[in-house]
């Protein structure tokens, strides 16, 4: 087997440690001048590190936002409402309207749940981990100085924050009550006298074009980018991941971005399209909507499938199990995303549309359960630290496989006439989008993080915070699952009383989960400030931003282009560069003869 | 004799094995009402066995794996392949084949929910923002008075079918989409405003089941609810034969009120809801969204008022009021008209003595207690 050979990275620089001085020696991080030349450099910067930092810090801070919305929506479904039935009052269990009417507090709670979804969805987990992971690590990982088109990297994330705007001018002026689905045709008529909700799908529009620059970036990054000796299938599964992520991103975009102008010319002109009263079909908007928004499901969770690919593999010291597979049930998964999406309408078309989705939908599972099985042979003989990124990508594991199977009692058709749009789904796609992708994306930032920042985090309070999301997520989401099958329907502001206790296991749950993420907030912030110096590649990994980057990287990524002579994952015949002798061992030799699997 | 639901293995739930295990009774409380919703159970059951089996297998090996191969300091690792094409072939095909199961049996069930058979009970259902009062047997009866139910502290309409007989929905909305979900059932469909959507029920038993609207529809939409009465056939026949029948129009306004739907936008307490409270309306001056003062006091103005708000209801606002509502024209007739405003002019509605006759049908008004 062929050892490594290239920049070894021996020459590390020292950022701030003098001497160097030239530009492209010093980290990316390090500060060029005062403050305003710093705020300056980062606003017009074009470097892929900083942009991807700049979008870790937007992304995060708006899951933040939407997370205290949903703890909102929690707390007001910790009590169902109680009327007093001879007047009509409000006596108790609004949470969130104490003193108001009945109908203030729906409303109230209907805007916040429409609050969540909408930032959740447009404003947190579409650009989550692609725009921030994905930007940093993408060129890195390929052996390139930055991606294909740095100015439209930043036109992206400059076009995210115009569209963030709108969203936040719609909040202003009292936040829209639609659901993050803009269903037709309550969409087209509620706060007909406002202009919050043309606001809103406004932002949603100008937000795809943000995903569609990124998604069309990295397309054309990993075509044209990558660096000697680096073929298709010596990628590490990261980059086929966002690959196929980016795919998706380029052709499913445009159809929701038409959908919403349609949406718009129906909601301020009356085009007929989608209003039943004009002669439109509002099943027509469930269609393009989901045609979308399927898909995107995928955009979401493809990251997440890419960032424990690598967790699992770097902790396991093990070279992944079924490469190919792996590589190409991401194409699979993003090719089958497009075909299924008349599974969110069971309950809406005919029984022939309803009978070819189900069937199309069972297939997205066969490549999705293969990632499972690969990740778990991979563990088999490894040597597994546990670290927080492995408590993480095993955490993972579990949840993500309840978000998964759970799925299958949806694809069914039978059973999905029961449990659509309950709290089952609810639930279901919750164990998928942050029981996958949140849990993954922040297993992959304690994994990224000495190399993104330079600094080690604290193990110790890490696993803490990872246990109180575990515990904490499954207490929420789990009784939600038990909510639906007993009939609990979703979007409901009050319940009845039959469903109390399951709904306050909830919401308990939703203070643990909380709690543990505050945790990791934590963590992250005492890394900065106070936090032991990363090596150049702690873990010891064999992908490229381990072994020929600094920690954190110069501004341009490698000194000399690296020259690729292996895959990303030979743990048992190469040894890690840039780490210490004998930090790192492999198993005994092979006998002669004998060829390496 | 002892059947399978008694044994321990009971708690396995295999399909067509128990009445109800306990598993089954963690998941869902109680057992479906329907046999069509007993078989999706038995689906139910089959998926989740599925799932727990695989969860357990996969799970079990990765954990098992983490904990035995941890690393150890200065223990290198053992060589071990990393790719078996059977192997990876048979974790695609296998799980394939379990689908396929599932796919059909789910295709048989679905089918078996939506498609009626002949001869089916037909009753219709017009839903509206937030309620489900638009029910029509086929004999032509619509809901009476008798036919509310408090649920969840809102007064809400019982929809009363057969035991044992098939009964179909056919569903359509007036505003926007709903969705008539029976949880003990296991079914529900979306109601659409352009068409008509259907599913049909046999409930097994007599008794009472809850009804919600599943598809987020606005303000209200966690308290449109309904309650599914069963009873005999017998019964129900002589349910449908029976005449609804209010002589005193208020009393008639007051059902109506409910009934059509006006009591989801417009309070009898004076607090605002999505229309202007009916309380006082009679006797006040209303300020128009145009700057128009009508002096509701007038009876010949109150009645043109609220026969055009009924009809045309866009024409003129009440400021501070959306254009929320629908026409109601071919909805309300020219009696029900005449009950609603004589509800609306009763004592207890408009705040005011009892007006010297002037009352529409000329009847005598009725002394109302409570409800203040």
């Amino acid at each position: 087997m062929a050892t490594i050979t290239g920049s070894t990275g021996h020459d590390l620089p020292h950022h701030g440690g003098g001497g160097h001085g030239h530009d492209h020696d010093v980290s990316y991080l390090h500060p060029k001048g005062g403050f305003f030349a710093i705020v300056w450099d980062w606003m017009t910067t074009v470097d892929h590190k900083k942009i991807g930092v700049m979008y870790l810090v937007a992304v995060l801070f708006m899951f933040f936002l939407g997370g205290v919305a949903a703890l909102a929506v929690r707390l007001e479904l910790f009590t169902p409402t109680v009327i007093d039935t001879s007047t009509n009052q409000v006596i108790s269990g609004q949470w969130l309207n104490i003193g108001e009417s009945w109908a203030d507090g729906n409303n109230t709670y209907n805007r916040i749940f429409t609050l969540h979804g909408v930032i959740m969805v447009f404003l947190f987990i579409v650009p989550s981990i692609p725009a921030s992971l994905g930007n940093f690590l993408l060129p890195l990982m390929i052996g390139a100085k930055d991606v294909a088109f740095p100015r439209l990297n930043l036109a992206s994330w400059y076009v995210y924050l115009f569209g963030t705007i709108f969203g936040i001018v719609s909040i202003i002026q009292g936040g829209v009550d639609t659901g993050w689905t803009f269903y037709t045709p309550y969409s087209t008529m509620t706060d007909a006298e406002h202009w919050r909700v043309v606001w809103m799908i406004t932002a949603a529009f100008i937000l795809g074009f943000s995903s569609i620059f990124t998604g069309l970036n990295f397309v054309v990054t990993v075509h044209k980018l990558r660096a000697p000796g680096m073929g298709w299938f010596d990628m590490p599964l990261f980059v086929w991941g966002i690959y196929a992520t980016a795919i998706i991103q380029v052709l499913a975009t445009p159809v929701i971005g038409i959908t919403l102008l349609l949406l718009l010319f129906e909601r301020l002109f009356h085009i007929g399209i989608f209003d039943p009263r004009l002669g439109g079909d509002p099943v027509l908007f469930q269609h393009f909507f989901w045609f979308y928004s399927h898909p995107v499901v995928y955009v979401m969770i493809l990251p997440g499938f890419a960032i424990i690919s690598e967790i699992v593999t770097t902790h396991a010291r093990k070279n992944i199990f079924g490469y190919r597979a792996v590589a190409f049930s991401s194409i699979a998964i993003a090719g089958i995303a497009f075909i299924v999406w008349g599974h969110h309408m069971f309950a809406s078309q005919g029984e022939v549309a309803s009978a070819i989705f189900s069937a199309l939908t069972f297939l997205v599972a066969i490549p999705t359960a293969v990632k499972v099985f690969n990740w778990t042979a991979t563990l088999y003989k490894g040597s597994i630290a546990f670290t927080a990124p492995m408590l993480y990508a095993l955490g993972f594991l579990f949840t993500f496989s309840i978000g998964g199977l759970t799925g299958l009692f949806l694809g069914c058709l039978a059973t999905d006439l029961h449990l659509h749009d309950t709290y089952f789904i609810v639930a279901h796609f919750h164990y998928v989008m942050m029981g996958g992708t949140v849990i993954a994306m922040i297993g992959g930032l304690h994994h990224w993080w000495p190399k993104m920042f330079g600094k080690m985090y604290n193990e110790f309070w890490a696993k803490v915070g990872f246990f109180l999301v575990f515990v904490g997520f499954n207490l929420t989401f789990f009784p939600q699952f038990i909510l639906g099958t007993q009939g609990m329907p979703r979007r409901y502001a009050s319940y009845l009383e039959q469903y109390t206790f399951l709904h306050q296991l909830s919401t308990v749950g939703s203070w643990v989960l909380a709690l543990g993420l505050f945790t990791h907030l934590f963590v992250f912030v005492q890394s900065l400030v106070a936090g032991r110096k990363a090596p150049p590649n702690p873990w010891g990994s064999l992908t490229l931003e381990w072994t020929h980057a600094a920690s954190p990287p110069i501004e341009h990524n490698f000194h000399h282009e690296p020259i690729v002579t292996h895959g990303p994952y030979p743990y048992d015949d190469v040894l890690p560069a840039q780490t210490r002798p004998g930090e790192f061992i492999l198993p005994d030799p092979l006998p002669a003869g004998k060829k390496a699997h | 004799m002892t059947t399978m639901n008694d044994t321990p293995l009971s708690i396995l739930a295999f399909p067509g094995t128990l009445a109800q295990s306990a598993l089954h009774k963690l998941w869902f409380g109680s057992q479906a009402a329907s046999e069509s919703g007993q078989e999706t159970d038995r689906l139910f059951m089959f998926i989740l066995w599925t799932c727990i089996i695989s969860f357990t297998v996969v799970l079990g090996l990765a954990y098992y794996f983490a904990w035995k191969y941890r690393r150890k300091p200065g223990v290198p690792t053992k060589r071990s392949p990393s790719h078996n094409t059977a192997l990876e072939l048979a974790w695609s095909i296998i799980p394939l084949l379990v689908m396929v199961v599932i796919f059909f049996w789910g295709f048989r069930g679905y089918m078996e929910k939506t498609i009626a058979p002949a001869g089916a009970e037909i009753i219709r259902i017009s839903a509206r923002q937030w309620d489900w009062n638009g029910v029509t047997y086929d004999n032509g009866r619509q809901l009476g008075p008798n036919d509310v139910k408090r649920v969840g502290g809102k007064d809400s309409p019982v929809i009363t079918v057969p035991a044992g007989r098939p009964t179909k929905f056919m569903m359509s909305s007036a505003d926007v989409i709903h969705s008539f979900y029976i949880p003990d059932m296991r079914v529900k469909f979306d109601v659409f405003p352009n068409r008509f959507t259907s599913f049909w029920i046999m409930p097994e038993k007599e008794g009472e089941h809850n009804i919600f609207c599943a598809e987020y529809c606005g303000t209200d939409h966690s308290e449109m609810n309904a309650t599914l009465r069963v009873v005999s056939p017998e019964a129900y026949a002589a349910y449908k034969a029976e005449e609804i029948v209010i002589e005193d129009p208020v009393e008639y306004g007051r059902f109506l009120y409910r009934a059509k739907g006006c009591m989801a936008c417009h309070t009898l307490d004076g607090s605002a809801s999505t229309g202007p409270s009916w309380k006082g309306l009679y006797g006040r001056v209303e300020t128009m969204s145009n700057g128009e003062q009508v002096d509701l006091s007038d009876d010949e103005t109150f009645y043109n008022y609220i026969r055009e708000s009924i009809y045309e209801p866009n024409k003129r606002l009440v400021a501070g009021y959306g254009p929320q509502m629908n026409s109601y024209v071919g909805l309300i007739d020219e009696k029900q008209l005449d009950g609603l405003i004589a509800f609306m002019k009763s004592p207890e509605v408009s705040g005011r003595a009892a007006p010297a006759g002037g009352q529409p049908s000329g009847q005598d008004q009725q002394q109302q207690g409570g409800g203040q």
